[in-house]
């Protein structure tokens, strides 16, 4: 029966709706439009309402603006319709249109076609109204319509893409995720985002942040780099001016400020399809929060011990995505305000982190029988003087120079590159990696997470030994005949491990070749940022704009544009790359040639008006 | 207001005048000067224009051609974007036009031109902002529309002016625009409710005062007109307001809100397309300017026109983007003061001189076909404040602007461009503008200096810096564009009359310090 919206008296009204219901036939979708809606209150904004053209002809009204001229539906249908045949033949596959109002448009479009067209049209009282008045089931055969997202996906590729946009103006989150979901059907394109990644100022993370981005780079996406380095000094000065605390955190609150509008300058800049955040970002909650209204999903690489930084409480609700290096409990407790963790361990940056040919200086420099790269950690501090006499070299900050194992530091308290790094780990017989603790006299016992450091040795090809963690065996091989890994326990078994490999060169190369391996197979920032943003695209994350920023393989192009001699000449030019984006296109048309071809000037409108969300 | 759907491309014969302009819809309407220009010289113009203005193009009919730029969806993909560019861009190389005219500073506009083919460019044609096709900045007027907002505070030239100076004049001389219509004395005043964001937005309460003061001094009935969003605002508005008071946010189409207009004796409006659509329909107007908002580049242009402006010590701010959270601004207006500016004006009556809070301009032809504001009464300037040196400093600079273009042109004489300020006799000011003196005198000494010599001289004269950012931007060019002239050669000039008009206001200024000659002297020393 008719819907309440629909007006009374309108001659066949009753006979309209009821053929157009037979032609849609029984299912779930007649139930659905049969069942009352309860679902939308009195106060949507943008309820439908029947209205009359001047002509006579019924039109929709919702929210006061007109779904359709007030004037001339059919005409302006026409025109609309025109408009969608003017670009070009309708593919045989058909064409989906959002956004049913009516439905003046669809029914001009039918008309002048002969293509099969699909309607998704969220609001099912639109849909009832339109049932009542137009006369669907004299197109039978070739209009199916849609109410739930779930129904797009069995479209058949190749459809051209049409939108109302009235209806789209008066009703935009039905259509929003209709859009994306379309849009990774319509093309096969080859799914390339644009990134930003976004590192703390300083600190452990901002190198997992550069491996980050160079992963990222590395497994095709387009990636910007907010490089938070330059404010370190502003952010250190904060501490020198005062010693009163409530200063100090009114001015980081000030820095926070800035710092978050730095931010959001560069998000406005790159517009991003996804964020990438590591531990420590200078990213505000007020700031994630405005991202996430502006339609700017975060991804938040928690590198960080969660019993030790607890920020986390607050961050995770607030992103779209949040990895961890650490299991349960911390998943579970996750779990418990709402978030769903992902475990995304550590890697090494094969590009920054590969064996080394030293000079004599750097042998000299960098090298020992026993050394150790890192901050000056309580457990390390505790630890070391006990290995000490092993000929032990110490690199990196945060030590304390009065203490007797200075003597050990050739840099004291230098901050070293990770090139230097690299070559501190190619020149040392056996690398000592030993997890920090704020509290251990040495080893902790419940050690879960693997630092990076356990990679970045191993593809350097370099020897460590390293103290025992729960996740360790799920990373490398930790015993039987081929171990990649060699462990210690405690103080005892840290310092015979290291005599006993001193004395078996042979060994170490076993251990660190196997090592090497494993870690360029299976744990290089490349395969985790390949393997993080895989499972959140079939997760149902989408480029804002993938038709456009997606890469698309130069042979389907060229199929597509069979008839058209020009354009399959221009795409011939690319053919030898494979698969071929927007930006590489544009980028070859010479900036101050004046003559360009047609299909150049096409390409490069299109590059130009591809635009973005916010 | 309704909206109607794109049309499919028309047929286009013989040659003429492609103007693209892709912003909002007051950005169209003040592109019709522009308009008018391209027709005096073109038997054909066109409009290309993004589809959220076309459906104002029509339905004004702005012109007979009108082209919009495909509605492509990012999901469309490489199937639906490429076909719909692809006929544009046919369209555009098949239509046989002589030469275009791109109004908006951005990289999508230049590679519209670089698309269409069209040799003859005037206006934005370069970006300087995109590397691939990035080049200098263009000279005259095109940097003026994309300067900072404060230098477009001092040069005080309009909108429409200034796009309408990206053509040459053409040998056939329209007329001037159109007649003044006031209406009969029983029509309606407009009002409308607010512009594109709340910097450009009153207060309901503003509101509320506005439509009594004007009630009680004119006697007529007010229409509110506004967005389909703002109708519940207008009803309160109105039920608060009594049965003078009819409500019509949103239920009127743009051809619907054009013809209300034209019935209309008087519109009263923030910065919106609406108060510009009046004004080119030469019905009266008062602008209503607060936030960013300034009357000198973007007030009524046509007919009677009163503009109503904030004197407030943040005023102009940099509107949406001045983080402003509380924007008093929108809510000082006097609905009283209003109510006797639009009975003055609908009685052809002198208007009620300016106050502390609000200044009141009244606009005109004048400075050779340019807008120029006059400031009803004597403005009593506030003694020591920067807006007294504002005041001087930006009648003397506009001047300074307008003779950098090509062609000969009539200033006003310089009394009546500063005779509202009243007597200079402050210190703070004249010591000011001395300093401004000597700086334009240097500056002009080292027109063929490097950039680097000149740059240096404004951080020590910052008070030049608007004239002087605007040279050093625009680069040493040859002027091409027509008027005759080296262009290096009318900078010097507008130099030195700069310079000589600084020392007239200033010799009227302190005939106690003694003879004008001493300032001159004391000038020429430093500058030597």
């Amino acid at each position: 029966m008719p819907d309440k919206e629909c007006s009374p008296g309108y001659p066949g009204q009753t006979e309209i709706f009821s053929e157009n219901m037979k032609m849609i036939g029984p299912g779930a979708l007649t139930n659905r439009i049969l069942a009352r809606d309860s679902s939308r209150g009195s106060d949507d904004p943008f309820a439908p309402v029947l209205a009359w053209a001047k002509n006579g002809q019924p039109v929709m009204t919702a929210g006061g603006i007109s779904l359709h001229s007030s004037y001339d539906p059919e005409r302006e249908a026409d025109l609309w319709a025109g408009e969608a045949l003017s670009a070009g033949d309708l593919p045989k596959e058909g064409v989906l249109v959002l956004g049913l109002a009516m439905g003046h448009h669809i029914v001009s479009l039918l008309r002048k076609s002969s293509c099969p067209v699909w309607v998704f049209e969220p609001d099912l009282r639109r849909l009832r109204i339109s049932l009542s008045f137009m006369p669907w089931s004299s197109f039978q055969g070739r209009i199916r319509f849609m109410t739930e997202l779930s129904e797009i996906a069995g479209i058949p590729p190749g459809i051209r893409l049409l939108v109302h946009s009235p209806s789209e103006r008066t009703c935009q989150n039905g259509y929003a995720a209709a859009r994306k979901m379309v849009g990774s059907i319509l093309e096969d394109s080859i799914c390339s985002l644009r990134i930003l990644v976004v590192p703390p100022v300083y600190g452990g993370s901002y190198p997992v942040a550069q491996g980050a981005a160079n992963g990222l780079l590395a497994a095709g996406h387009r990636v910007s780099f907010f490089d938070a380095a330059p404010f370190e000094g502003a952010l250190r000065a904060i501490g020198a001016q005062t010693s009163l605390d409530l200063h100090k955190r009114q001015l980081q609150g000030i820095f926070s400020g800035f710092m978050d509008e730095m931010v959001m300058a560069r998000v406005l800049s790159v517009k991003p399809d996804l964020i990438v955040a590591l531990a420590q970002a200078p990213m505000s909650p007020s700031l994630l929060k405005r991202l996430r209204e502006m339609g700017y999903p975060v991804a938040y690489w928690f590198v960080e011990d969660f019993r030790l930084t607890t920020y986390w409480e607050t961050v995770a609700p607030l992103v779209h995505d949040f990895a961890v290096i650490q299991k349960d409990p911390f998943l579970s407790l996750l779990s418990d305000i709402g978030v769903r963790g992902r475990y995304l361990p550590a890697a090494a940056d094969p590009k920054v982190f590969f064996p080394r040919e030293l000079s004599a200086a750097d042998k000299s420099l960098y090298g020992a029988h026993v050394g150790f790269m890192g901050a000056g950690y309580y457990n390390r501090q505790k630890l070391f003087p006990q290995i000490a006499d092993l000929g032990l070299k110490i690199f990196g900050t945060e030590w304390n120079l009065s203490d007797p194992l200075s003597r050990n530091m050739p840099l004291p308290n230098r901050r070293m590159s990770p090139d230097e790094c690299a070559r501190i780990f190619s020149a040392t017989d056996v690398n000592v990696n030993l997890h920090s603790s704020v509290y251990h006299n040495g080893v902790n016992p419940d050690g879960d997470f693997v630092n990076p450091r356990t990679f970045e040795i191993a593809a350097c090809g370099a020897f460590s030994l390293v103290d025992h963690r729960s996740l360790m065996g799920e990373l490398f091989v930790m015993d039987g005949d081929s171990p990649e890994v060699a462990l210690f326990h405690d103080e005892s078994s840290l310092r015979a491990g290291a005599l006993h490999y001193l004395k078996h060169p042979e060994k170490r190369a076993e251990i660190s070749r196997r090592a090497m391996e494993r870690v360029l197979r299976e744990h290089t920032y490349e395969i985790r940022m390949g393997q993080w943003i895989g499972e959140m695209i079939e997760e149902g994350l989408r480029p804002a704009n993938p038709g456009m920023t997606g890469r698309w393989p130069v042979d389907g192009l060229i199929a597509r544009a069979a008839g058209d001699d020009g354009l399959v000449s221009f795409l011939n030019r690319f053919r030898h790359m494979g698969s071929v984006g927007l930006d590489e296109i544009v980028a070859g048309i010479a900036p101050g040639q004046d003559d360009i071809t047609s299909e150049e000037a096409t390409f490069l409108l299109m590059k130009e008006f591809s635009g973005g969300p916010g | 207001m309704e909206s109607s759907i794109p049309d499919v491309y028309p047929a286009i014969e013989g040659v003429g005048t492609l103007l693209i302009q892709r912003a909002r819809p007051g950005d169209l309407i003040q592109s019709l000067p522009l308009l008018e220009r391209a027709m005096e010289s073109s038997d054909r113009v066109g409009l290309l224009c993004s589809p959220d203005i076309a459906a104002w193009a029509r339905e004004l009919s702005v012109c007979r051609m009108i082209m919009t730029l495909p509605g492509v969806h990012p999901e469309e993909g490489f199937s639906g974007a490429y076909p719909k560019w692809k006929a544009l861009v046919g369209e555009l190389r098949g239509g046989h036009w002589e030469r275009a005219v791109h109004l908006n500073n951005d990289g999508g506009g230049v590679a519209l031109l670089k698309a269409s083919g069209i040799r003859e460019r005037y206006g934005f044609e370069r970006s300087i902002d995109r590397r691939t096709f990035g080049g200098r900045v263009p000279g005259w007027p095109e940097y003026l529309v994309s300067s900072a907002r404060g230098l477009r505070q001092k040069n005080r030239l309009h909108l429409s002016d200034v796009w309408r100076e990206f053509l040459p004049q053409g040998p056939r001389q329209t007329a001037d625009h159109a007649p003044v219509r006031g209406g009969s004395d029983s029509s309606p005043v407009v009002m409308v409710l607010s512009g594109r964001s709340v910097y450009r937005s009153l207060a309901e309460e503003t509101l509320l005062r506005i439509i009594g003061g004007v009630t009680r001094q004119t006697g007529r009935r007010v229409i509110l007109s506004g967005r389909p969003d703002e109708w519940e605002s207008g009803e309160r508005i109105r039920r608060l307001s009594g049965d003078h008071v009819r409500n019509m946010a949103g239920k009127t189409s743009i051809g619907e809100l054009d013809g209300l207009i034209r019935e209309a004796a008087l519109v009263i409006s923030p910065d919106t397309a609406t108060l510009h659509l009046a004004a080119w329909r030469g019905i009266p107007t008062i602008g209503l300017f607060f936030g960013g908002a300034s009357p000198h580049e973007t007030g009524a242009r046509f007919g009677a026109r009163v503009s109503i402006v904030s004197r407030m010590d943040c005023y102009p701010c940099g509107g949406e983007g001045s983080g402003c959270r509380t924007i008093l601004c929108r809510e000082q207006f006097d609905g009283d003061l209003v109510g006797r500016v639009a009975a003055s004006l609908l009685a052809g009556m002198p208007l009620p001189p300016s106050t502390p809070d609000l200044l009141i301009l009244r606009g005109r032809e004048g400075d050779g076909d340019f807008n120029t504001q006059e400031i009803s009464g004597e403005l009593v300037l506030k003694s020591g404040d920067p807006e007294r040196e504002s005041a001087f400093s930006g009648a003397l600079f506009r001047r300074f602007f307008l003779r950098l273009l090509p062609g000969k042109r009539a200033l006003d004489p310089l009394s009546r461009a500063v005779g509202a300020f009243g007597t200079l006799s402050d210190e703070k000011t004249v010591s000011a503008l001395l300093k401004i003196r000597r700086g334009v005198d240097l500056y002009r000494a080292m027109l063929s200096s490097p950039v680097g010599r000149r740059v240096a001289l404004v951080n020590e004269f910052p008070g030049i810096w608007p004239i002087a950012n605007h040279l050093l931007l625009c680069g040493d060019v040859r002027d091409d564009a027509g008027g005759g002239g080296d262009l290096f050669e009318r900078r010097s000039s507008a130099l030195s009359f700069l310079s000589e008009e600084i020392d007239e206001v200033l010799s009227g200024a302190v005939p106690e310090r003694g003879p004008f000659r001493s300032i001159r002297e004391e000038v020429l020393v430093h500058a030597g």
